[in-house]
Parts: C-alpha cells; sequence; structure tokens
C-alpha cells in the first residue's frame, strides 16, 4: 500500500513539474519547509534528556500546569509532534498520569497555532529569506562542532534557516502562479465549500504529516489571494484534524495509555473542528473582534486567520478541559488493556526508547516486574504465598505445619515467568545501548546487574528445592527443622524487603536499613552454621546431612544476598546522579566486622 | 576587596564543579546530622530495652552508623582538602 502511495504521488509531482514551474517551487518550497521541521525537531532532542525532562515531571502535577506547559514548549519547540512523542514517552514509562497527558496535548495544540502567527506576522511580512541564508550558515558551522548541545543548536539554526527558505519558496511562487492558474476560481461557498476545503486540508496535513506545513501553504496562498478567507478557514480546521493522524500512527508502538492519549488527542480536534464548523459564523465575528481589539487591519486575511486558529484551539480547551477527568474514564472504559499475561513483559515499548530517562525508568519498572514474579516463584517453592508475609508468626506456623511439602515446577515457573522477561530486558537495554543518541548508562548496567541477581536468585532456589524436598517429612525430623529455619529466614527477608520498599519514603536514612539488612543476613548465616555444626555434634543428624544443610545455608546466603543487591538498585536508585549515601554503604568486609563486634 | 581575591570569587560564581562541590559538602553535612540523630535516638533506646533480640538489633544499627559517620567524615575531609588544593 505504501509503495503504491509513493509511485502515485512520486508520478503525479512529475507530471506537474512538467506542466508547470511555479508548481515545482512551491512543491520544493514544502519540501524544505518540511525538512526544516524534521531538523528543528532533531535540534530539540539534544536538549531532551535533562532540562525539558526534569521540566516536565516538576511541572505536570496539576492539569493547569500541564496546559501551560503543553503551551509554552510547543510554543518554543513550533512542533506538536516532537510534544507528543516526550509526552507518549513520558507516558509509557510510568512518569506522567493520562489526565497530564491530556492537559499537555490540549496546551500543544494551543501552543501549536503560534505558528500561524509567526508565518503570518513575520514570515510574509519580513524578507526572511535573507535571514535564512545566514543561519543555514552557521547553523551547518555549528553542525559540525563535538559538542552535543553546540550540535543541537547547529539543528534548530538549520531548520529556522529552513523553514523561512520553504516558506519564501512558496511565498514567491504562489505569485507567480497566480499569473497562470487562479485557484480562487476553484473557491466555494456555503456548507459545500466548508466540507471539501476541511477535507482538502486534513488530506493535506496527512501527506505532508505536518500541520504547519499545511498553515504554511495555506497562509500564503490566502496572503496572494489563491484562496479565499472562508475557505482557508475551513482548510485550517481540516489541518487540525490532519494532524491527530500522525499522533495516532506515533501511538501505535507506545502502550495502552499512549492510545488512549491518541484518543483523547483525536477526540479534541475532531470535538473542536465540529463546534468551529458549526459555529463558524459567531467565530468569524469574534475573529473580527479580537483582531480589531489586537489592532489588526480588517483586510489582513493571514493574521485573522491566525487569529481564528487560535481562537477554536482555546475554545476547544475552554469546552474541554474542566472534563479532563471524565475523559479519562471514558477513554479508559473504551480503550481497554488487554489482560496482560504476567509472563509478557509489561514496560518495554518501543516509545519509551526514545528518552534516556524513559528507558530508564522502563527498564526499572520491568526488572520490579521481573523481581515480584521471581519473588512469587521463591515463595510458591516453600508452599508459600505473598499473603502469608504478613504475620510473622503465622508464616513461621505456616512453614511448620508442611509435612511432605508439595513439589512445585520451578523449572517450568522459570521458564514462564522468568526467562522471557529477563531476556527482553536483556535485549531492550542491548537496543537501547545501540542508539547514538544514548551513551549505555551506568544506572543500565546497575539494573543489568540487578536482573542478572534476580535469576540467580532463581537458580539458587531451583538447588535449595532438591534437599527442601527430601528433607520435608518427619523422618528427618531435625533436618527438616533446619530447611524450614531457611525458608523461613528467605521469607522474612522478602517480607523486610516489602517493608522496606512501603517506608522508604518516610525513611530518613534507608542505606541505614538497608545495611542492616545485610548484617542481618551475615549474621543469620553464622547462626545457622553454629546450629548444622551442634546437631552434628550431638549425632542429631548425620555428617551427610550436615554438609547437605551447609551446602543448601550457602544458597540461602546466595539467594537473600542477590535479592538485597537487586532492592538496592531498584529501590534505593535515584534517576539523577550518585547520592552521598550511597558513598557511605557498607562494603561485605564492613558488614562482617559489624557482625563480629556485636558478637564479641 | 583585593583584585586577585574578586577574581577568585567571580570565577567561582560560574564555576560548575565549585557548585557541585558545594552541593556535595551540603547533602553530606545533612547525612551526617541526621545520622547523628538516630544515633542519639538509638542509645536511648537500646538503654531503655529488656528485649534481647531488639537489643541486639539496636547495637547492630548503632554500629552500622558508626562506620558510616566514620566514612562521612573521611568524605567530606577528602573533599574540603580538594577544594582547598583547587583554589
Amino acid at each position: 500500500m505504501q509503495n503504491i502511495f509513493l509511485i502515485l504521488s512520486v508520478t503525479l509531482l512529475s507530471v506537474g513539474f512538467w506542466l508547470s514551474n511555479e508548481f515545482k517551487g512551491i512543491a520544493a518550497g514544502v519540501a524544505l519547509f518540511l525538512f526544516g521541521m524534521l531538523s528543528l525537531e532533531q535540534g530539540f532532542k539534544a536538549f531532551t534528556g535533562g532540562a525539558l525532562e526534569r521540566i516536565l515531571q516538576k511541572t505536570t502535577n496539576t492539569k493547569l500546569k500541564s496546559l501551560g506547559f503543553g503551551i509554552v514548549a510547543t510554543s518554543l519547540m513550533q512542533s506538536s509532534l516532537l510534544m507528543s512523542i516526550i509526552t507518549i514517552s513520558f507516558l509509557s514509562a510510568g512518569l506522567l498520569d493520562l489526565a497530564a497527558g491530556i492537559g499537555i496535548i490540549f496546551g500543544a495544540n494551543l501552543g501549536t497555532s503560534t505558528g500561524a502567527w509567526l508565518i503570518a506576522g513575520f514570515g510574509l511580512k519580513v524578507d526572511i529569506a535573507n535571514y535564512a541564508l545566514p543561519m543555514l550558515v552557521f547553523g551547518i558551522l555549528m553542525i559540525f562542532q563535538s559538542n552535543k548541545k553546540l550540535k543541537g543548536a547547529g539543528y534548530i539554526l538549520t531548520g529556522l534557516g529552513f523553514l523561512f527558505l520553504g516558506l519564501d519558496y512558496i511565498k514567491d511562487h504562489f505569485e507567480r502562479f497566480k499569473e497562470t492558474i487562479d485557484l480562487a476560481e476553484f473557491a466555494m461557498t456555503g456548507t459545500q465549500g466548508l466540507l471539501v476545503f476541511t477535507g482538502v486540508g486534513i488530506a493535506a496535513t496527512v501527506i505532508m504529516q505536518s500541520s504547519h506545513a499545511t498553515m504554511a501553504l495555506l497562509i500564503t496562498a490566502l496572503a496572494v489571494h489563491q484562496i479565499t478567507y472562508e475557505n482557508a478557514l475551513a482548510l485550517a480546521i481540516g489541518s487540525n484534524i490532519g494532524t491527530t493522524i500522525t499522533a495516532i500512527i506515533g501511538a501505535l508502538g507506545a502502550n495502552i495509555d499512549g492510545k488512549r492519549l491518541a484518543g483523547a488527542h483525536l477526540l479534541f480536534n475532531c470535538l473542536t473542528a465540529i463546534t468551529a464548523l458549526f459555529m463558524l459564523d459567531y467565530f468569524v465575528v469574534v475573529v473580527d473582534i479580537a483582531s480589531a481589539s489586537l489592532g489588526i487591519a480588517m483586510n489582513d486575511y493571514t493574521l485573522k486567520l491566525a487569529v481564528f486558529h487560535s481562537l477554536f484551539n482555546l475554545a476547544g480547551i475552554v469546552l474541554l478541559f474542566p472534563f479532563i477527568s471524565s475523559l479519562v474514564v471514558f477513554l479508559e472504559r473504551f480503550i481497554k488493556e488487554q489482560k496482560i499475561s504476567i509472563f509478557l513483559p509489561k514496560f518495554l515499548n518501543d516509545s519509551a526508547i526514545e528518552f534516556p530517562e524513559t528507558l530508564t525508568e522502563s527498564v526499572r519498572l520491568e526488572t520490579l516486574h521481573l523481581y515480584d514474579n521471581a519473588v512469587y516463584v521463591i515463595l510458591k517453592t516453600f508452599g508459600l504465598h505473598r499473603r502469608d508475609l504478613q504475620d510473622s508468626e503465622q508464616l513461621l506456623h505456616t512453614l511448620m505445619q508442611q509435612e511432605n511439602p508439595a513439589e512445585y515446577d520451578i523449572e517450568n515457573a522459570y521458564e514462564k515467568r522468568i526467562k522471557g522477561i529477563y531476556s527482553a530486558i536483556i535485549a531492550y537495554i542491548s537496543r537501547a545501548s545501540f542508539a547514538p543518541e544514548h551513551k549505555p548508562s551506568a544506572k543500565l548496567y546497575w539494573l543489568r546487574d540487578a536482573n542478572r541477581h534476580i535469576v540467580e536468585a532463581i537458580k539458587d532456589t531451583k538447588h535449595l528445592q532438591t534437599n527442601w524436598l527430601h528433607f520435608g517429612t518427619s523422618r528427618y525430623r531435625y533436618a527438616r527443622n533446619e530447611y524450614q529455619k531457611i525458608a523461613y529466614q528467605i521469607a522474612l527477608l522478602i517480607k523486610h524487603i516489602e517493608q522496606f520498599k512501603r517506608n522508604i519514603e518516610a525513611d530518613t536514612l534507608p542505606f541505614v536499613s538497608l545495611d542492616t539488612l545485610k548484617a542481618k543476613i551475615e549474621d543469620d548465616d553464622r547462626e545457622i552454621t553454629r546450629s548444622i555444626e551442634t546437631l552434628i555434634r550431638e549425632n542429631k543428624i548425620t555428617p551427610e546431612t550436615g554438609s547437605s544443610l551447609i551446602n543448601d545455608s550457602a544458597y540461602m546466603y546466595s539467594i537473600k544476598t542477590n535479592l538485597v543487591k537487586t532492592a538496592e538498585t531498584l529501590f534505593l536508585y535515584k534517576p539523577q546522579q550518585l547520592s552521598p549515601e550511597h558513598k557511605l554503604a557498607l562494603n561485605e568486609t564492613e558488614i562482617k566486622s559489624v557482625v563480629e563486634s556485636i558478637h564479641r | 576587596m583585593k583584585k586577585t581575591s574578586f577574581l577568585t570569587r567571580l570565577e567561582r560564581l560560574f564555576d560548575s564543579e565549585h557548585k557541585k562541590t558545594k552541593h556535595d559538602i551540603k547533602e553530606l553535612k545533612s547525612v551526617l546530622r541526621k545520622l547523628k540523630k538516630k544515633e542519639r535516638e538509638l542509645c536511648e533506646a537500646l538503654a531503655l530495652t529488656t528485649n534481647p533480640e531488639l537489643a541486639k538489633l539496636y547495637r547492630t544499627e548503632l554500629e552500622i552508623i558508626r562506620i558510616h559517620r566514620k566514612k562521612g567524615l573521611a568524605e567530606l575531609q577528602t573533599i574540603r582538602s580538594e577544594q582547598r588544593k583547587k583554589s
């Protein structure tokens, strides 16, 4: 289908170029304009992965702030598409909620209308080609620099240069085009004109994948009287609907919230367009009043079009902003999440790979998912459930009651619950490392290690399971007690990690709590070794059983240390940088010395 | 103010590394203060408890905090001496 579309476009354009030199000029202008947009987006991407994300995270805690962020950021970047991509990435990584995302998108719609102001107010009234050429020269010079920020600024400057050059080309050739064909002859009035030109606006934006390019074309056409003001209004409405198609395509690789956001975008633009179409006469009056109060001449239709573009987007915000919460409920009901299998990765989607922050957060969330699955498998191996962790005494009681414990198919559980997600995480991290804009960060390495620790804990549990089942009968009374102690200690550690995770916000010194857990692991290990030695000495267990127990207590130690190391990365990990607390955390030797000192 | 001292101050104003060091020192001091407070609370709790298990836990935490504080003070000294060397 794509190939047919491409062949058709090339053929039609070639025929057009052959027939008219002016058409060739306009098409080249649009191409330059679009290339400028791409370059601008590339430039702003160099500034993401830092300030922009931090601002986004801090300024989107209320719907009103999200709206403000959408307006300001899109006005500055002049790209609602980039804003959509960033918002979808943050939503996919769980760093934004849907209501905040919708607020940003509403704001982006108003922010993008500043483009029409720039084109109508600056692009057509000033000889922008004079600015374009130096911008291109300085921009290219900066692109060749090795500094990432300078390179980004270079792309922005080059983008603006191409935008201006494209606009100048369109303007110039439209003026000449008028001498051959007068498009105004095709003007339509009434409802028919509204519908046809809205359709043309949609089609043009879908083809060019940019409402900015459509606006640039129609404003320049309006400036040289190639289209009527009434038809230009319909085209502007159409371009607003057409732009949602790009957002929908962008949301295909996103998670369910990304898809819901695209749904909200479509709803907003369609409802705004329908309102504008039905109330166009009123809008025209309001535009006239607003233009008069802004000092815009009554016959300056290009600026009046910009006023209209801003006003009808503002009307959409006024109409829908109070209902964002209801919109969220509606979208959640309408676009339902498919029941995701516990065995599949939940957070590793393509849209989150765009920015370092969202990428790292997605990997962290997926690692947390893997950790939860691992805890399930470990507890099941010892015949326990998560609910048993609530009460320590009840937990001990449940373990003591187990006579001939049932065998849990840990091999199968590993294949189903662990291996797939683990492999997906590793593949995702590798993919990110290959992307030129993502240097593999230390945080990703820590998370990869955390994943390895989880898998090691499961493998150790598998080794431990053999003797847990073998010595689980009352025939081996003393050995069974020791194995129950081992299972109890592992379950208790999981419970302590859950508590640590829950209280981390309130804990002023979380690294002290974690080091205390590490010391407890060390102490428990000494305790159990002493207990086993006593049992052998008192002939309560055979030396063979004792050696099995010592081996298995080593597995227990390994499971516990691996789980604590994972918790350290997952819950103590800060996205910004290494905090001073990290430097104070105790190493293995220091932990051992603590345990020795309390036994002295 | 002497010209060199003024220039040094001006340089520091724009030196991001200097700002980072200052921030690190502030953070470290705050952590050390929290550790000291926690140590005091644990000492009081240890004196009051009769439960041997709890007493053992408090002793462990106190020992951990002691090492944390020792490492923290050493780190603070290192940062300060590096800062002095640079200026």
